[in-house]
């Protein structure tokens, strides 16, 4: 088992990594108001969540005092401020992390071989899928699989010939109840897309690919409802979370576009 | 076993919040379906239309005007990835501002035919220049059956030439130059569905170019903003200081 971060392999660097505490436990506590990041690895003004705190020891094996300097100089470059962290074991997943702390321990202090404690902390502590879920929106509903932890989707809606007037984006949970409604009021012609944020909660509006700003913007659309989160527990193992489209009038179409979280 | 100092963390406080640092002069990645590289550089798609593209299901999606194409793959590796996200780009092209000089790198893209039969033939894969297409320059084009890596400078150009792919199959690109302070070469390696990697030999040297021309691009997809469009799907274009193998380059963000 190793590590990998910025897709690098960590025993590219050092001799090999002899311990990964908290990646994969403690589990991340669910709180009832579901973290949203606006960012990645940031979240939201307004709401708290513990970090994950994933720390690292490394074994350091160097042929000389100098080469030690060398290699810790090395991790030191690879290691530091924002990386993607994941391990061997689950390589389609991964958390954004910062190194915290780096402690040197000397088995003696004329022997180059040394042990290197990491600290890394994910200030989002869920993982989150490498590669992103696309599904096409229509006014039949689309499924949504989710993680284990919520996941925030970004949605575009597209215009169309006849006008799609007052789109709605309705989210259901497995039993088919409606969870979430995100009501809209304007009108998107052929060449408008509307990008909804439902991380940064933010709406932009695109007419010809000219982002509209003012009172033309996408978040002055926003009439009533929720920002629409995939969140495991509307859903039974994972599965049964639908979005759907809806309009006053005309054909609304779009995309979903999010990855999945895990705790 | 004694413990030591710690090696001191950061003692400037940041007024921006963190990015990521990918250790390269530029590096974007489709699966993070930004047109936005993690190096920083924002991304330009031109595609005055509404069209169609395919998602996770395979199944159809719309995309609205000038809205990038994302474009899910079933796998492009049965062992590691169970889907892949990328930007396919037929009648469009994505270019971010570059702010590198000429020196020695490395240029790796991951991608698929995108037309399903081959390279087009005059069709643009990659161009570090200008716009007009006009002086230093180092580009990737296709033909029907290779592709070409292309250098220019103010002493003429060079040429390196492999195998495409052909058909709907995956490639990864390697590009390199070579420059040591006096001269420049090039030479470009491909891989074709996980098959072993080749490189073509050094082409000769030329009298280095200093500097690309003002308001340079990286440009997927077209060799200037008039080119021929070389209608592929893109996963990745990562440019590194220095000459990496295909191993150290994918090993990279």
């Amino acid at each position: 088992m190793s590590v990998y971060v910025d897709d690098r392999l960590l025993t590219e660097t050092v001799r090999d990594v002899l311990t990964v505490d908290g990646a994969l436990a403690p589990a991340v506590e669910v709180r009832t108001t579901q973290p949203l990041a606006n960012a990645a690895g940031v979240y939201g003004t307004g709401v708290t969540v513990a970090p994950r705190t994933i720390t690292v020891g490394l074994d350091v094996w160097p042929t000389t005092l100098p080469d030690r300097v060398t290699a810790l100089d090395t991790l030191r470059r690879r290691i530091g401020g924002l990386r993607l962290f994941r391990m061997t074991d689950a390589p389609t997943r991964e958390l954004y992390v910062t190194l915290a702390d780096v402690r040197v321990d000397f088995y003696h202090i004329s022997i180059p071989r040394c042990y290197v404690e990491l600290q890394f902390t994910a200030v989002n502590p869920a993982k989150q899928d490498r590669e992103p879920r696309l599904y096409g929106l229509s006014q039949s509903r689309a499924s949504l699989p989710v993680g284990t932890w919520p996941s925030a989707p970004t949605v575009t809606l597209n215009g169309a010939s006849p006008s799609v007037v007052n789109p709605i984006i309705i989210v259901r949970n497995a039993q088919g109840d409606e969870t979430h409604r995100l009501t809209l009021t304007g009108t998107l012609t052929t060449n408008d897309v509307l990008v909804i944020n439902c991380a940064s909660q933010s709406i932009q509006r695109y007419v010809a690919g000219v982002l509209q700003t003012g009172t033309a913007s996408g978040n002055a659309w926003l009439t009533s409802g929720v920002f629409p989160i995939l969140d495991p527990s509307d859903a039974i193992d994972g599965n049964g979370i639908t979005m759907g489209l809806t309009a006053t009038s005309g054909t609304p179409t779009g995309l979903v576009l999010y990855k999945r979280a895990w705790a | 076993m004694s413990a030591s100092h710690p090696i001191p963390s950061r003692a400037v406080r940041r007024t921006t919040a963190a990015v990521l640092q990918p250790a390269a002069l530029f590096s974007w990645h489709g699966r993070f379906a930004s047109l936005d590289a993690l190096t920083g550089q924002t991304g330009t798609l031109t595609r005055p239309s509404v069209t169609t593209s395919t998602d996770t299901t395979q199944g159809s999606w719309t995309a609205g005007y000038g809205y990038p194409r994302w474009y899910v793959y079933p796998s492009w590796n049965l062992s590691a990835d169970p889907i892949v996200t990328g930007l396919i780009a037929q009648n469009e092209d994505v270019a971010w501002p570059m702010d590198f000089v000429p020196q020695s790198l490395t240029v790796l893209m991951e991608g698929i035919n995108a037309n399903g039969v081959t390279p087009v033939t005059g069709g643009g894969v990659l161009h570090i220049g200008n716009d007009a297409a006009t002086g230093n320059a180092l580009s990737i084009t296709g033909t029907a059956t290779t592709y070409a890596l292309t250098l220019t400078t103010g002493a003429g150009s060079v040429t390196s030439t492999l195998a495409a792919a052909v058909g709907n199959v995956r490639w990864r690109l390697v590009a390199q130059m070579e420059d040591n302070g006096t001269t420049q070469r090039i030479r470009l390696g491909i891989s074709i569905d996980e098959a072993a990697f080749v490189f073509a030999a050094w082409t000769s040297t030329l009298t280095r170019a200093a500097t690309f021309p003002s308001g340079s691009k990286v440009r997927i997809n077209r060799v200037g903003n008039a080119g021929t469009y070389g209608q592929s799907w893109f996963r990745r274009l990562s440019i590194y200081p220095g000459l990496l193998t295909l191993d150290e380059a994918t090993a990279r963000l």
